[in-house]
């Protein structure tokens, strides 16, 4: 209910929580306050579970992860320092998140949950579009998991190498030549399908 | 199809890319994550803390969260205490803890006495319950039950 003079929106925004920024948050949270931890996590999840299923490519897999990491995020919270924004520290445990599993299980089958299925009729160059991507997706997840996540940080996240040699905490040559090397490996994967 | 990836090799795969970002640009809400998070997060901020105590076959370890809960309850069996926050602290880890209490008091009873007996109920709780040692308990009489 807005009061008087509060526009209703205004109120709504400190009901919850959406004017405050993520430091004020994080600091909160890290005095022990999980009602902050809980307005970071409603804010991040999205973003987590999308970071985990591109670097894992099964939806199941990807919720596991993403849990993990923002419980192991409220667990590490003593040692972020803040010198880095929390999300690309949110984003660095997602991908360590995904490396473990990604260790520890490797599918022995093609994963194929999130294919979108064509309901109009198909042209051959439709097919052979699908067959295409396809074909990447199954690409991408064959790559080794720091080629793949230095891939899937600059180029399905956008970040800048910079910022992507952060979050992985290598330095930035490292990670320019793990982009290189996937991008070269793809390119050739692609060429079966011209 | 030989020889290595040329420009419109990766020029083609820069599009490819694209589509494939797209298309896991928004996954689906994720059902039940936050609250599963959450859960989890509550479950091990209320048992952060413990307090060790050791023994001969293997240490016992005691949530600070547990003691607090049996703390109030002792509290609350005092005649003329009518509630109380207890928060405990573990003192390198235990087996020795320090209790504060933020009493509630029923009206018309002399404080420092209720303190003192407050005081000893919480000593012999804490160690017939969990055989840790209250080392120190410190009582603010902070409200009056009305």
């Amino acid at each position: 209910m807005a009061q008087d003079g509060v526009p209703a929106d205004l109120d709504a925004a400190f009901r919850d929580g959406r004017h405050l920024d993520d430091g004020y948050l994080v600091r909160g949270a890290r005095d022990g306050s999980t009602a902050a931890f809980g307005l970071l996590v409603a804010r991040h999840q999205d973003q987590v579970l999308r970071l985990a299923l591109r670097l894992l490519g099964d939806r199941a897999a990807a919720e596991d992860v993403a849990q993990e990491a923002l419980v192991s995020a409220w667990r590490a919270l003593p040692s972020f320092r803040g010198d880095a924004a929390f999300g690309t520290w949110l984003h660095r445990i997602t991908t360590n998140a995904a490396r473990q599993h990604a260790g520890r299980r490797r599918p022995t089958v093609p994963l194929t949950g999130e294919e979108p299925v064509p309901t109009h009729e198909q042209t051959e160059d439709r097919v052979l579009a699908a067959a295409r991507t396809r074909a990447l997706r199954a690409a991408v997840r064959d790559l080794p998991f720091d080629q793949r996540a230095a891939l899937v940080l600059v180029q399905f996240e956008g970040l800048g190498y910079a910022e992507a040699a952060r979050t992985l905490e290598v330095p930035e040559p490292t990670l320019r030549g793990r982009v290189a090397r996937a991008r070269r490996a793809l390119a050739e994967q692609l060429r079966g399908w011209r | 199809m030989t020889g290595p990836a040329g420009d419109r090799d990766l020029a083609e795969l820069d599009a490819a890319l694209r589509e494939l970002a797209a298309e896991t640009a928004q996954p689906a809400p994720p059902a039940g994550l936050g609250r599963r998070v959450m859960e989890r997060v509550d479950a091990l901020a209320a048992h952060d803390r413990w307090a060790v105590l050791p023994g001969p076959g293997g240490a016992t370890a005691v949530a600070v969260g547990v003691v607090a809960v049996l703390a109030r309850r002792a509290v609350r069996a005092v005649p003329g205490a009518a509630d109380a926050a207890v928060v405990v602290r573990p003192v390198d880890d235990g087996p020795a803890v320090l209790l504060e209490v933020a009493l509630t008091a029923h009206p018309g009873v002399p404080l420092p006495d209720l303190a003192r007996r407050v005081r000893a109920a919480l000593v012999a709780a804490v160690a017939a319950q969990t055989g840790l040692t209250a080392a120190r308990v410190d009582v603010h009489v902070q409200d009056i039950a009305v």
